[in-house]
């Protein structure tokens, strides 16, 4: 490979200028993933909330650790998994659970995400 | 030095990406924001590899990838696929279908290129 054209100071500073111009579509995320959470939790969660959440909360666990935020992309990957429920049944077991308090650790990764993001 | 074309419907990922394989690797960088478009581009540009994000609307990696290999023009040309997937059962499905390297998200910018070239075979 050929040497670096940019100091690592500078590539840095282009990462911070490419974070920058991301973060209104990444608070935009973090946004469908509260109100999810909430319908989550109010038990109104239907489908397509439900699959917006999981492709937001991927697209996050696939971004934040690039920025250097390695514990967004945990928050991120939990509430993929959490959203990622298939079939009705899965998402009824969904429901129940977060009955069951699931929803706090979800609220708990979704504020690290806002503060991550600074919504 | 060689040419790599960036598929990614995510435009941070593709400005890191970029950004990452120009200025440390050193390499020629090309950049497509949707399946469609990346074929139509790695047919033009025969780049020397190809870096193929998993999750895109309308056309997702694995069926880009596909299109790749039934067109004569581009099926020698080696495709790695990103992937956020880090589940065994999802990353043995990808890599079965034939690609040179399933590559996880989120990536290291600092090291990609190495990434990249050690799956290819590349000389530092």
């Amino acid at each position: 490979m050929s040497q670096a054209a940019l100091s690592n100071d500078q590539m840095q500073a282009v990462l911070a200028d490419i974070w920058s111009k991301s973060l209104p579509l990444l608070k935009e995320r973090v946004r469908v993933l509260e109100r999810a959470v909430d319908a989550l939790a109010d038990g109104s969660l239907a489908g397509p909330l439900r699959a917006q959440a999981g492709e937001e909360a991927h697209k996050l666990a696939g971004l934040l650790g690039t920025f250097g935020y390695p514990e967004g992309t945990d928050a991120a990957r939990m509430l993929e998994t959490e959203f990622d429920a298939q079939a009705p049944e899965e998402l009824i077991a969904l429901q129940a659970q977060a009955r069951d308090g699931d929803v706090e650790q979800m609220r708990d990764a979704v504020r690290l995400l806002r503060k991550i993001v600074g919504s | 030095m060689h040419t790599i074309l960036v598929i990614d419907d995510e435009d941070d990922i593709r400005a890191v990406a970029a950004l990452s394989l120009e200025t440390i690797a050193g390499w020629t960088v090309h950049t497509a924001s949707s399946g469609a478009e990346g074929i139509k581009r790695a047919a033009e540009l025969q780049p020397d590899a190809i870096l193929l994000d998993v999750m895109m609307p309308e056309m997702d990696g694995p069926t880009t990838f596909q299109k790749l290999q039934l067109n004569p023009q581009t099926r020698a040309i080696p495709v790695l696929l990103l992937t956020a997937k880090v589940q065994g059962a999802d990353q043995r499905r990808f890599a079965n279908l034939g690609v040179a390297a399933v590559l996880s998200k989120p990536f290291d910018p600092l090291t990609l290129g190495t990434q990249i070239a050690s799956a290819l075979g590349w000389q530092s």
